[in-house]
């Protein structure tokens, strides 16, 4: 998917107009803000719950964003530390912006459940340094490392040659290795 | 994949119903529409009479009492077969854009008109009731305080041809492109009655004048971004026609009553001032295009698009027809009066996108540099004159040279022009479609000043514009 590829300030200024973005938005920031409130709350319903309403209220705010005043994570991640301080304060899990936008009740699966509990693990940092990657290399990386794909099917999906998959991963895994050293 | 697919989708339904329910009133600055109406529009000082109507307007506009007066009426008939031609009946609308007026009251719209010769043309006005139009303060309609709608199959460029009457006071708030072109403007010092300033030659305080940025980049725009103070905002452009607006208080010192205009093709114009981006989305990706920058710069751009498809026609030599062209010069007692071109035009002029172009050598003052050499010598490129209308393939075209355009031609700052006498000059004729085509050159011809003839002095204020039509 091409949107995949952008990146997170790209995709939150395209999304005032397109959902699509919106939605790419998500997929490209769901792991560090899971893992973020799996962090906060040791609990993986309660993480995907404050996660909802997370990206919720960033829909409700996507045309005030600045792209000025700072990166979109940084802008979402100050999202969800007022969405965790509200929920605190309010002694449950804030809802209202799903309400406003008529959004359902979230349902989480063992399998779901599993994958959040396995975030915490990884890290908040680890999880943003891979949602910092040039999209193709984050792709690459999440499909043979997170999802288990083989160099064949991620090729399918990508739509390239395994050699360029290998190269891709090799690269990416390169650089979270030389951000994550950099960080500590 | 996403962990939570649900919490995807239902996110995505959020955004589309958020975007389907939001087309009018959702993005950018249209929530803050409302504060601004209510806060700014009490605190407009009342320090005369005109002030105190035009007040009056602003407020009652915002509670949405105002009067409808006259409807404004073009100050002369289009002709459909010449310059952007007359309105095709029918063919104009009102777009669902809609911006507040930094002082409130009634909000900015735009409404294209197509014309009779291929053209689409821009008018930004003041919106009230789903009609466009101008309000009756600050010199216009008399100050009668009134809305006066603009009827809907009106040419826009004959209400105000872009005439600036005095430093201060109103420009045009049209702008006329070929159909199947993308542009993004400015008219900068615009009253804010939306309307030239009918008799009206008064200083008009910069902070009642407004600056009107506005463009059609195409079905492949999805948003424009740009500064607001020190903030960056971005907002959805109108689809299908890639429209946005944006209107602000003229600055308290800048420059007012100009403007300007960037044309290109769709997806390729990149971002004009006061734009920091352009978001496309191009063959089903999404990119960017921020501001031209110079050579070695370097534009802030996440995204950025590949690079726009500029034509190739322009490095072509032109083809030559070698038709011939008339000359008669008008001679009376010694003094030439003027000169006569005619030629049968080989190619039919049937809209704004053709047109045929005359032109003869410029000329410069000279620098040090060029002491040494004749003024006649030191040609600058060419001084074009468009015909900018309707011509049927074969007609004879005609058109008037006075004296001094050929031999006296002006030379300097238009404010302090000094003549240059030369003894010949080569007309040339071209056609040219606009299209990317390259120029056909329809035939040349050198005139030259007969011996013992010179040519009849030039009243101040009786030479034409070189310019000539637009372009």
């Amino acid at each position: 998917m091409e949107r995949d590829k952008l990146s997170g300030e790209t995709l939150l200024v395209a999304a005032c107009s397109d959902p699509e973005s919106f939605a790419a938005f998500y997929r490209l920031l769901e792991r560090p803000v899971l893992g973020f409130f799996m962090k906060a709350t040791g609990s993986p319903e309660l993480a995907a719950d404050l996660a909802a309403e997370t990206f919720a209220r960033a829909l409700e705010s996507v045309d005030g964003y600045d792209r000025a005043k700072g990166r979109a994570d940084q802008w979402l991640f100050g999202i969800a530390r007022n969405v965790l301080g509200s929920s605190y304060r309010a002694g449950c899990v804030e809802a209202r912006a799903r309400e406003r936008l008529g959004m359902g009740i979230l349902v989480v699966d063992d399998h779901a459940a599993h994958t959040i509990a396995r975030l915490s693990e990884c890290g908040e940092e680890a999880a943003l340094a891979l949602a910092a990657l040039p999209g193709e290399q984050r792709r690459a990386i999440e499909a043979r490392v997170v999802e288990g794909l083989d160099y064949g099917e991620i090729a399918g999906e990508l739509r390239c040659s395994q050699a360029v998959v290998r190269q891709r991963v090799s690269r990416g895994l390169s650089t979270l290795r030389a951000r994550l050293a950099g960080g500590r | 994949m996403s962990i939570l697919e649900q919490l995807e989708r239902d996110l995505l339904e959020a955004a589309n119903r958020r975007l389907a329910g939001g087309v009018e009133g959702a993005p950018g600055p249209q929530g803050q529409r409302r504060r601004g109406r209510m806060t700014r529009g009490w605190r407009l000082p009342l320090i005369a009479c005109g002030a105190l109507l035009a007040s009056a307007t602003i407020a009652l506009a915002a509670t949405g009492v105002i009067l409808t007066g006259a409807p404004v009426r073009p100050e002369e008939q289009p002709n459909p077969d010449v310059g952007q031609g007359a309105p095709v009946p029918g063919a104009s609308r009102l777009l669902s854009l809609r911006v507040p007026d930094p002082e409130g009251g009634l909000e900015w719209g735009m409404k294209v008109v197509r014309t009779t010769r291929g053209e689409l043309c821009i008018q930004i006005g003041r919106v009230q009731d789903g009609q466009l139009g101008q309000l009756g303060i600050d010199g216009v309609f008399h100050d009668d305080g009134r809305f006066h709608p603009m009827p809907s199959d009106i040419l826009p460029g004959s209400i105000r041809q872009g005439v600036s009457r005095g430093e201060n006071d109103a420009t045009a708030t049209v702008s006329c492109a070929l159909t199947g072109q993308v542009v993004a403007g400015e008219h900068r010092g615009v009253d804010r009655s939306a309307g030239g300033a009918d008799g009206h030659e008064g200083a008009q305080p910069r902070s009642e004048l407004r600056d009107v940025y506005y463009g059609l980049l195409g079905s492949s725009a999805v948003s424009v971004s740009y500064k607001a103070g020190k903030a960056l905002r971005t907002v959805a452009v109108s689809q299908p026609l890639g429209a946005y607006l944006i209107v602000r208080k003229a600055e308290p010192r800048e420059q007012v009553g100009v403007g300007g205009e960037s044309i290109g093709s769709e997806g390729d114009l990149p971002a004009r001032a006061p734009l920091t981006a352009i978001t496309y989305r191009l063959e089903g990706k999404l990119c960017e295009r921020g501001p031209v920058v110079a050579p070695g710069g370097h534009a802030q751009i996440a995204d950025p698009c590949p690079a726009p498809h500029w034509p190739v026609a322009g490095d072509l030599p032109p083809r030559e027809l070698h038709k011939p062209l008339g000359v008669r010069l008008e001679v009376s007692h010694s003094l030439i009066a003027g000169a006569r071109l005619s030629f049968k035009a080989p190619f039919a002029v049937e809209s704004a996108e053709q047109d045929y172009t005359i032109r003869i050598p410029g000329v410069s003052c000279g620098r040090q540099t060029f002491a040494h050499r004749r003024p006649e010598e030191i040609a600058t490129g060419y001084d074009e004159i468009t015909l900018g209308r309707d011509v049927t393939k074969g007609a004879t075209v005609t058109h008037q040279f006075s004296a001094g355009e050929l031999f006296a031609p002006l030379c300097g700052w238009p404010s302090h022009p000094r003549e240059v006498s030369r003894r010949s000059a080569t007309i040339e004729v071209l056609y040219r479609s606009y299209e990317g085509a390259v120029p056909v050159i329809v035939g040349k011809a050198l005139v030259r000043e007969p011996p013992g003839t010179r040519p009849a002095p030039q009243r101040p204020g009786n030479r034409r514009s070189r310019k000539g039509h637009r372009r």
